[in-house]
Order: C-alpha cells, then sequence, then structure tokens
C-alpha cells in the first residue's frame, strides 16, 4: 500500500494509466510535494475550530448561546459546516493526488485537473526530450527543496513543467539517465 | 396572510431565522450538486489514472454525496 502523501512513487505495481501500452511500465509518479497543499490545510484547521471560537465568544459575551437561534437550527449548520470542510478537504486533496507526472519507459506524461471541470493530459516520448533543467527559487523552495523540472522536447508541445516536485534535481538526473538509456536503445 | 402581513413578520426575529433556515436548505441543495459533481471527477480521476486508492476515493465521494443529501432531507424535515 502506497504512502498516501508520498510526492514520489517508484514502480508503483498496482496503478495505470489510461492509454498505457502493453509493454509500458510506470517508472515513476511525480507529484507536487505534500507541503505545497499548506495553504488548504491552514485554512481546513480555520474552518474546523471556526464553531467553537464562535460558541467561545457567544458565552463569554452573553454568559450563554442566544437563546432565540433554534437547537435544531445551530445542529443542523453544524452538521453541515463539518460536512462542508469534508467535501472542501476532500475535493483539494484528490487535485493534489491526482496531479501527477508520470515517467514510463516510453514516455513522460503530464495530468492536470484543475478544479472540477477541467482535465489536460500530455505526453512525450522519451526519444523526444531535448533538454531537462531544473530550478529551486525562494525561501520556501530551498528551505523545503521544492522546485521546478523544466523539459524541452522535439514534439508538438515543446515544454513540459513539473511543478513543484520534491529534490527537482533528483528528478532531473532520473529523467536525463532514462533519455539517455531510451537514445542507446535506439541507436541515437 | 395579506402580503404586508407577511413582509412584516419576516423584520421579527422568528421570521428571520426563519428566512435564514430556507436559505440554509437552498446552499443545501446546491452544496448537493457539487457532491455530485466531486462523485463524476473523481470517478473521471480514477479512470485516468488508477491507483490502490482509487476504491477508497470512490467510495469516499459517493459517502460525501449520500450524507449531503441525507442532511438536505433532514433539514426539509426537522426546519
Amino acid at each position: 500500500m502506497m504512502n498516501p502523501f508520498s510526492s514520489r512513487i517508484t514502480n508503483p505495481r498496482s496503478s495505470r494509466y489510461d492509454g498505457e501500452d502493453h509493454d509500458e511500465q510506470i517508472l515513476y509518479v511525480l507529484r507536487k510535494a505534500f507541503i505545497t497543499n499548506y495553504k488548504w490545510i491552514l485554512f481546513s484547521v480555520f474552518f474546523a475550530l471556526f464553531p467553537f471560537l464562535l460558541n467561545y465568544l457567544f458565552i463569554s459575551i452573553n454568559g450563554n448561546t442566544p437563546d432565540f437561534i433554534p437547537a435544531r437550527f445551530i445542529f443542523i449548520v453544524n452538521i453541515f459546516w463539518y460536512l462542508f470542510l469534508l467535501g472542501f478537504m476532500f475535493a483539494n486533496y484528490v487535485n493534489w493526488f491526482f496531479n501527477i507526472y508520470l515517467i514510463t519507459n516510453k514516455k513522460i506524461i503530464d495530468m492536470d485537473f484543475i478544479g472540477l471541470l477541467y482535465k489536460n493530459i500530455s505526453e512525450a516520448p522519451l526519444t523526444n526530450i531535448e533538454d531537462v533543467t531544473s530550478n529551486i527559487s525562494g525561501a520556501f523552495g530551498t528551505t523545503f527543496n521544492i522546485g521546478d523540472v523544466l523539459i524541452q522536447t522535439a514534439g508538438e508541445k515543446t515544454e513540459f513543467e513539473f511543478h513543484d516536485v520534491s529534490n527537482p534535481s533528483k528528478v532531473r538526473d532520473i529523467l536525463s539517465d532514462l533519455v539517455m538509456e531510451e537514445r542507446k536503445k535506439h541507436g541515437h | 396572510m395579506d402580503i404586508n402581513n407577511a413582509i412584516s413578520q419576516l423584520f421579527t426575529t422568528g421570521g428571520f431565522i426563519k428566512l435564514i433556515e430556507v436559505l440554509v436548505v437552498i446552499i443545501q441543495i446546491i452544496y448537493c450538486v457539487f457532491a455530485f459533481l466531486i462523485t463524476r471527477q473523481v470517478k473521471l480521476m480514477n479512470h485516468s489514472f488508477h491507483s490502490d486508492a482509487s476504491v477508497a476515493f470512490g467510495t469516499i465521494a459517493w459517502i460525501h454525496f449520500i450524507f449531503a443529501v441525507g442532511l438536505t432531507i433532514l433539514s426539509f424535515l426537522i426546519l
């Protein structure tokens, strides 16, 4: 069972993608580093604590919760609040989980899901990769070793970008080695 | 009850609470649509990339949708 917070998985045994060839094998699954989710996680913590804070505020002002609000209404709104929080966290988590970069023994694939209504998938054969660059910028990136990997290809889509991946230098190295191997196989 | 009476009722505490309750139910109905969209999106994502967690994601999405519908029905009944 894979770690649900992992941003780099090597040789995932039970994973496959739509359009995978019978002789193709996924070597790496890459995602944005999990720490890049901090915004919605902090927001969720605040959201979870908000009803308690509101209750504390009412009690410290009035000495009790306001009696003109029916208990059944407070009950329904509280349940709905936490259901909404669950939905918000789940939607953000799956969005992170499925926005992946795949490296197979034949190609690289960039899967993008933005929000609930947009899907974009791009791919390029390893033999079309011309240049791989990694960069780390900013205090956040430098502290957590998070950065981008830019891949120049000879195909229709000339540039692939793996954003906010952990240890981008390692990813660049893996990709470069795979491209070299593939080129040797094809006699380039 | 004539229209003037209904409007004047709105400006009482009870009337205002009733209005908020109706708004909450409307928001819950809209939320059910959002919850259903999540189930569709998860299905699409699982189809694009299948992993160990695919079944769990699908199950959570459906449980979330069922809870959203159940809560909306409960709100209709007790509010």
